[in-house]
């Protein structure tokens, strides 16, 4: 065509490109280091799975039709990549791809390939028009009218439609103008018009046109094509589809802790850290360069923004927008920052960029990562945001400072006397480990199990309920366990939600010190987030045991029929699965096992269920924080379950309990709803207790 | 007695009393007319916490210095070294074995000759102690030292060289009241909200000044405080009274209305 054009323009294009991916490049290279070039192998299974297979994109139900349409969009630009090397090699030199190895006029892969782009050519662009009539007709609600979409969607069709066109010209200018242009042709395999049926129906199309307007639009689908994929690359760079580049990295980096990684544990008396100013996230240069990563991903589908409890009841925390917000002052701070390897600090990260509503409107649920596609890490940003809010800046919602009191006097957030901590157990008999003295229940030899009651279920009277009803299905199965009475202390979940690691910490270390000074190897407890710190985050601290949710731990006694059950529970049920249960520790099964076998009727699912269940609005410390914007996310989950004609609520968590037992009152339903946990609902449907030898006393 | 900062620098050097008290959330148990000790716990008087941070707000805006100062045993050094990482510059710690048994006037006493010890602006306590909920330190503490009270505070409106402007919860509603300084505050716990102890409050403590002094350093006669001196005597310890379990009333408003005033009226006798 005309190689000297050709070089220019490529030359320009990349000179751009590559200025635009040095400033990202560098970015990132300047942020915090983290590793994760660990574990190779799993990621690359994540790879396969997030970006290949695009698990999230067509793997979830609410969002099947747009997710296949990004898969074969994905897998249209895969297909096309090798495309354009073609083309553009076609400038240089008239049948390129005819003496290349592999793909060339000899091989059937040539012919199959040529089959392959052909046919997701007019894939994509159907894809594309699809894309379209999502944005202007259906209108879904996570996304925005933005100007950059269409542009991108114009260009991509414009890529697919330009080189359609040139195939379809170039073919009528062989066949039907006798013109010498090569072309791919082999005695075995046929032509490559023979494997081009989409170019050929456009070919016949335009088949009544004549020489002079073929050879304008051969001409001028090349050049437009070429044009338009040169464009593309330069702007995807610095568009929020800079996630076709970054998308596929980003998946390979993810975090693989299962299901999450836990919070790192802090050095609070590191005066380095104290000097820097990295006690939690103050500044934006203080992101890992992963972080950094997740922003230049976001596309702002929104998919974050449905799911998150706090957006639907009009809190103003939107991931996509936080992220937004995030991506634009690392961006604005690029010179700064590539410079001086410090941010100006003009705007502060917590109350310019990100407001204080948005940091302490999270609930830490993480249904946003649930359902990311590629994989964002939005949670643990929040955390340390509000690490650095309440340890550096000590700005933070005044409630919490009645609730940071009663966990350190008392260690519980109400602040009542520590030694009340186990009166709910008066009269069931229950060994307490430690404590001497008259009235001392004897601790039995060889323990199953220490049974961790959890603040709620210690002190709140709807919760005590759950207590006793977990202790007694464990005495009826002869179980042999004890608690530690008064001598448990939070768990610390909801100091480190909010940021207080400082409290966490001192919390936690006296809690394993007590139950490694017992022994203690197997813990159950029925509180998810006791469960989460427990198993996922006292092993920082070298507390190590063996941790089930009560849930779990009952399914087991049910299968190895120490517990036999007929079921009782009657009316219409529905599970709500909570986060630190589900999507913290990946347990959605046990619970709804136990209660299919408790339910008369068949349970039935909200539409918001499992990993993608929608939180009670407790989390994330947010139970202790007054809730004052928009609606009560309790009183949506309670709507969400008069849905599904539920009128048993049953959960596994006190805070969920607590939440949706309020729900169901501020909307004035307790006449006709009631909430339940597992352990109750199973303690009601159990039949005598089987024969047992155990050698425990009850 | 009356001793003055130099309030010309516009700076305010105020002093905080504290008490170290039983933690009344606990079950408090009493045998043999005296406190079990077994499982208690000490903390920091609740209406002391609002006068420490009644005195960081006035650092705030005034400069100055805030010391802190408690009698007690070994233990009160806790509740003065959370004073101290609260933000309080300086602690003083009255650790006598002589002290013990004090009542209210003993307590002024040694206060009386503590905080003379160095020029202040202001005085603030708690308006009680959460242990024995006596509230008479505070008021014979001023009477002591010849400086005007205004107990049961509530806001501190303003400080202006020479004059403070406080308001108090009164008998009949709320007083506001002018003193000038110095004088002494007794806090209300809606004054403010206390702050937390920071993490960097926490570590700043470490390097601050503590004094611990005897009644010898403060040239008290023992005779003159403690049990000894006391004019008062705790004749009997008795643990609180149970409070009765509620009742949970059922039915249409108006029948539970008249249920729960029969009852108001007949078993309770609020009227009579």
């Amino acid at each position: 065509m005309n190689p000297a054009l050709i070089t220019l323009m490529l030359t320009a294009a990349l000179v751009v490109f590559s200025y635009e991916m040095y400033v990202k490049l560098a970015l990132l290279w300047r942020l915090a280091p983290e590793n994760r070039f660990d574990q190779m192998g799993r990621r690359l299974a994540k790879l396969f799975h997030l970006g290949l297979a695009q698990e999230k994109l067509i793997g979830r139900k609410h969002e099947r039709s747009s997710g296949a349409m990004h898969f074969f969009i994905f897998w249209g630009f895969v297909v096309l990549g090798l495309r354009e090397i073609i083309v553009f090699g076609e400038g240089f030199q008239s049948g390129f791809q005819l003496g290349l190895p592999i793909i060339g006029a000899t091989s059937f892969l040539g012919y199959a390939y040529t089959f392959a782009y052909d046919l997701f050519e007019a894939i994509v662009a159907a894809m594309v028009v699809f894309a379209l009539y999502r944005r202007v007709v259906i209108k879904p609600t996570r996304l925005e009218v933005s100007m950059e979409a269409y542009l991108i969607l114009g260009l991509i069709l414009g890529v697919v439609g330009t080189d359609l066109l040139f195939g379809a010209a170039k073919e009528n200018l062989i066949v039907l103008h006798g013109h010498a242009i090569p072309y791919m042709s082999s005695s075995v395999y046929g032509t490559e018009m023979d494997w081009s049926p989409m170019a050929g129906l456009i070919a016949w199309l335009i088949s009544g046109w004549n020489e002079g307007a073929l050879i304008f639009v051969y001409q001028f689908a090349y050049w437009g094509h070429l044009g338009i994929v040169l464009v593309f690359l330069c702007i995807l760079p610095a568009s929020k589809h800079f996630h076709v580049i970054t998308a596929l990295p980003n998946v390979l980096f993810v975090s693989l802790g299962r299901p999450h990684t836990p919070i790192a544990l802090m050095d609070l008396e590191s005066e380095e850290a104290w000097e820097k100013e990295t006690i939690g996230l103050n500044r934006i240069e203080q992101l890992t360069w992963k972080q950094g990563l997740d922003l230049y991903t976001c596309t702002e589908c929104g998919r974050c923004h449905d799911i998150c409890p706090t957006y639907v009841t009009g809190k103003p925390l939107t991931l996509k927008w936080f992220n937004d917000d995030l991506r634009h002052h690392l961006l604005e701070e690029a010179g700064n920052i590539l410079r001086t390897g410090a941010s100006s600090g003009e705007k502060s990260l917590v109350g310019d960029v990100i407001s204080h509503d948005t940091l302490w409107a999270c609930t830490t649920c993480r249904a946003c990562e649930e359902v990311c596609p590629v994989g964002i890490e939005h949670v643990p940003r929040i955390i340390a945001m509000r690490q650095g809010q309440i340890l550096m800046h000590e700005n933070y919602p005044e409630e919490l400072n009645s609730t940071f009191k009663g966990l350190e006097r008392n260690g519980n957030p109400w602040g009542i006397g520590y030694d009340k901590r186990s009166d709910w157990a008066k009269g069931l008999d229950i060994p307490i480990l430690g404590l001497t003295g008259e009235t001392a229940q004897s601790v039995p030899d060889n323990l199953d199990v220490v049974m961790w009651v959890g603040c709620m279920g210690a002190y709140d009277a709807r919760n005590q309920k759950i207590a006793r009803a977990t202790a007694t299905l464990l005495q009826k199965a002869g179980v042999r366990f004890a608690i530690l009475g008064n001598a448990e202390k939070c768990i610390g979940d909801l100091a480190r939600r909010s940021g207080n690691e400082l409290l966490y910490q001192t919390l936690a270390r006296e809690n394993v010190e007590t139950l490694n000074r017992h022994k203690v190897t197997h813990v159950v407890t029925q509180c998810p987030h006791c469960l989460n710190s427990l198993k996922n985050e006292y092993p920082q601290l070298e507390g190590k045991y063996e941790v089930f949710h009560h849930s779990q731990y009952i399914a087991r006694l049910v299968d190895e029929g120490r517990l036999v059950l007929d079921p009782a529970l009657e009316g219409t049920v529905t599970f709500h699965d909570p986060c630190y249960l589900g999507r913290y520790n990946g347990e959605y099964d046990a619970p709804r096992t136990l209660l299919a076998k408790s339910a008369r009727q068949e349970p039935v699912e909200m539409h918001r269920s499992r990993n993608e269940s929608f939180c009670c609005g407790a989390g994330g410390a947010r139970m202790w924080m007054e809730e004052t914007i928009g609606t009560r996310v309790n009183e949506e989950r309670v709507r969400q379950a008069v849905e599904v004609n539920a009128e048993t609520i049953v959960t596994a968590c006190p805070f969920c309990m607590t939440m949706i037992d309020d729900g169901i009152k501020q909307t004035g339903r307790d006449e006709t709803m009631h909430v339940r946990d597992i352990a109750e609902v199973v303690l009601d449907s159990l039949v005598a207790p089987p024969a047992t030898d155990s050698t425990d006393a009850h | 007695m009356r001793h003055r900062a130099d309030f010309s620098g516009g700076e305010l050097n105020v002093i905080v009393l504290i008490k170290h008290v039983i933690d009344v959330e606990l079950n408090v148990r009493v045998r043999d007319g005296s406190v079990v000790q077994d499982g208690m716990t000490y903390v920091l008087s609740k209406w002391d916490e609002n006068a420490i941070e009644a005195a960081l707000v006035l650092k705030d805006a005034h400069d100055g210095e805030v010391t802190a100062v408690t009698i007690g045993p070994e233990r009160s050094g806790e509740s003065l070294r959370k004073a101290l990482a609260m933000g309080v510059d300086k602690g003083v710690h009255i650790n006598d074995p002589a002290t013990e048994g004090s009542d209210s006037m003993g307590y002024a006493r040694i206060l009386a000759k503590t905080v003379t010890r160095q020029p202040y602006d202001l005085i603030l306590a708690g308006r009680q102690s959460q242990d024995t909920d006596q509230g008479g330190t505070g008021p014979m503490l001023a009477e002591l030292l010849n400086i005007p009270l205004v107990g049961n505070v509530v806001e501190i409106a303003a400080v202006d060289g020479t004059k403070l402007t406080a308001h108090r919860n009164g008998d009949a509603g709320k007083e506001v009241v002018e003193v000038t300084l110095p004088a002494l505050l007794t806090a209300n716990d809606s004054l403010n909200e206390p702050r937390l102890a920071s993490l960097r409050g926490i570590m700043a403590a470490k390097n601050k000044p503590m004094e611990i002094l005897t009644l010898a350093d403060l040239e008290i006669d023992p005779a003159t405080v403690g049990a000894a001196g006391a004019g008062t005597e705790v004749v009997e310890m008795q643990p609180p009274r149970a409070r009765a379990a509620g009742q949970k009333f059922e039915g249409a408003p108006e029948e539970i209305t008249k249920e729960v005033m029969g009852l108001l009226v007949n078993e309770a006798k609020i009227f009579g």
